[in-house]
């Protein structure tokens, strides 16, 4: 069971995209958890996770978040796929990143 | 110049910003007060409702003073939970113990607040003055101070050593009393110091000196345009540009509304128009960019490709979520769109401002957005009919601007698929021309 995490300002956008990263790894049987969270909790909800996916409107902050995530890969999501809500395109690249 | 130069400015920009752990544990800390918020709010809405029966039976009912304190805990004590948040907020942040460093700080801040003691010396009332939206500076400033103190002696080490075998939690209770006793003391000479100014209190001194300038400032219409330029121009190149533009008012803008919403209590005008929540009145009509009008404008597209978004786009838009248009259109580096994104909210943003200053409009209440309610619900639950009414307008503004710039990028897209359509023609007849020729 891989853990995965989300973030962006809010945890708001980010959250539909979760709905639709779901419908992609049931149809590919790939037994994760996906959450959606704020940047500022990177912290306490992306240190234990197995990868963390960074919208591209907080891709600012992605050396903050690689701090607050040590040894976790933390990557920024495409943003055409993030606008299309691509669930199977950001499945693809959070295979990529944990290695499966 | 060159586009890629600008694009990497503004993202140095934004994380310097950002990346201010003051600011941040400001910004955040605040925001960890959402639910007194809310609660606030809804108070707010209960208590105050103009239906002169509903007004006629809480007071008859003896019920106006308990409709009141949601309301009255939510601004009128709000710096308490504040300087305890933001305390909390910075220590997370350092990686230490949040609770340790959100007690001292709402320990510090209650020293350097003026109490009244009776006859015998003992501890009589705590004046409410300084515990609103007058103290929110002090909360900031003592929120952070006290939490750095604390961090900053954890991380040196500078705490009482236990010899091994000594279980963790006595150790790290002990651990605690030399920050502890630092901030305590320092506290208590920023209360006697300050007691011996003309401003009576470190409260005093930072409301004159601090607060007064900056919300006067901060409450004017071009620190508002500026906000809301800013915002735009950093979704244009697809950066959270309310994220950052709010990292640095709405530590201001906060108290503004505070303010605000204690007039609205009080049946009194409000102070400021510019506030957090006019900013959220002026351009947000589905989002960043106004782009509800947008959306409407696709669904009226004779390529499906535009009509598939907007069908995509529509229910978030309501709810103020707008990346699937800023990302998926895109309008981020679009030429043609990035006119109207940027134009469209700042001819909103004076047109509100004018419809407010003019009395079109009633005044900004400070009820913060109730999360979970639509454009126009939302807008009359905070601000009555005529705030319901102007995001109407503000839609067909949107409509309207967004309309021309639309069937320009439309007619592009267009004719880009038919260029490409036509190469596959071309392509096959070629390839037509080719076999007949063999």
């Amino acid at each position: 069971m891989k853990k995965i995490v989300l973030l962006c300002a809010a945890g708001m956008s980010t959250s539909m995209l979760v709905q639709k990263m779901k419908q992609a790894a049931e149809s590919e049987n790939y037994e994760c958890s996906i959450d959606a969270h704020a940047v500022s909790t990177a912290r306490d909800t992306g240190a234990d996770a197995d990868v963390v996916l960074l919208a591209p409107q907080a891709r600012f902050k992605l050396n903050d978040i690689k701090k607050a995530c040590p040894g976790v890969p933390v990557e920024c999501i495409d943003m055409k796929a993030y606008g299309k809500m691509d669930g199977k395109t950001v499945m693809q690249q959070v295979h990529r990143l944990i290695g499966d | 110049m060159n586009m890629e130069k600008i694009t990497d400015g503004l993202m140095k920009v934004s994380s310097v910003i950002q990346e201010n752990k003051y600011i941040g544990a400001i910004s955040d800390g605040l925001l960890m007060t959402m639910p007194l918020m809310i609660v606030g709010a809804i108070g707010s809405i209960v208590n105050s409702l103009g239906i002169p029966a509903w007004q006629e039976f809480l007071t008859s009912s003896g019920l106006k003073h308990i409709t009141a304190l949601p309301n009255e805990i939510g601004t009128n004590m709000f710096a308490l939970f504040a300087v305890f948040a933001i305390g909390c907020r910075f220590a997370k942040g350092e990686n230490k113990d949040g609770m340790t460093a959100g007690i001292l700080s709402l320990m510090s801040f209650m020293m350097v607040t003026p109490l009244e003691f009776n006859e015998a010396g003992a501890m009589a009332a705590i004046p409410a003055e300084w515990l609103g939206a007058a103290g929110l500076f002090v909360a900031m400033l003592m929120g952070l101070v006290a939490a750095k103190v604390y961090c900053t002696f954890i991380e040196k080490k500078i705490v009482i050593k236990m010899p091994p075998g000594v279980p963790p939690v006595i150790e790290r209770s002990f651990a605690s009393i030399l920050p502890a006793l630092s901030v305590a003391f320092l506290s208590l000479l920023l209360a006697f110091v300050f007691a011996l100014t003309p401003f009576n209190s470190l409260h005093g001194f930072v409301y004159q000196i601090i607060a007064k300038p900056l919300s006067g400032l901060s409450g004017t219409f071009p620190a508002l345009l500026i906000a809301v330029l800013f915002t735009h121009v950093m979704w244009s190149i697809g950066i959270h540009g309310t994220m950052i533009a709010l990292t640095v008012f709405y530590p201001i803008w906060a108290a503004l509304d505070m303010q605000n919403l204690a007039a609205y209590n009080a049946g009194e005008p409000a102070p400021y128009i510019v506030s957090m929540q006019f900013f959220f009145l002026c351009a947000f009509a589905g989002g960043a960019g106004n782009t509800i009008g947008l959306v409407l404008n696709m669904f009226t597209s004779k390529n499906e490709v535009n009509r598939t978004l907007a069908k995509l786009a529509i229910v978030p838009g309501l709810f103020g979520i707008n990346e699937p248009i800023i990302f998926g259109m895109p309008i981020v580096l679009n030429p043609i769109m990035i006119i109207p994104f940027i134009v469209c909210p700042a001819v909103t943003t004076v047109l509100a401002y004018l419809a407010c200053t003019m009395g079109v409009i009633a005044s900004p209440t400070g009820i913060s957005a109730i999360a979970g309610a639509p454009i126009v619900v939302s807008q009359f639950l905070q601000g009555g009919v005529t705030w319901a009414v102007w995001m109407v307008i503000e839609i067909v503004l949107s409509f309207v601007i967004y309309r021309p710039f639309f069937k320009m990028y439309e007619k592009r897209q267009l004719a880009e698929q038919s260029e490409e359509e036509q190469q596959k023609n071309l392509g096959k007849i070629s390839e037509g021309f080719e076999q007949m020729t063999k």
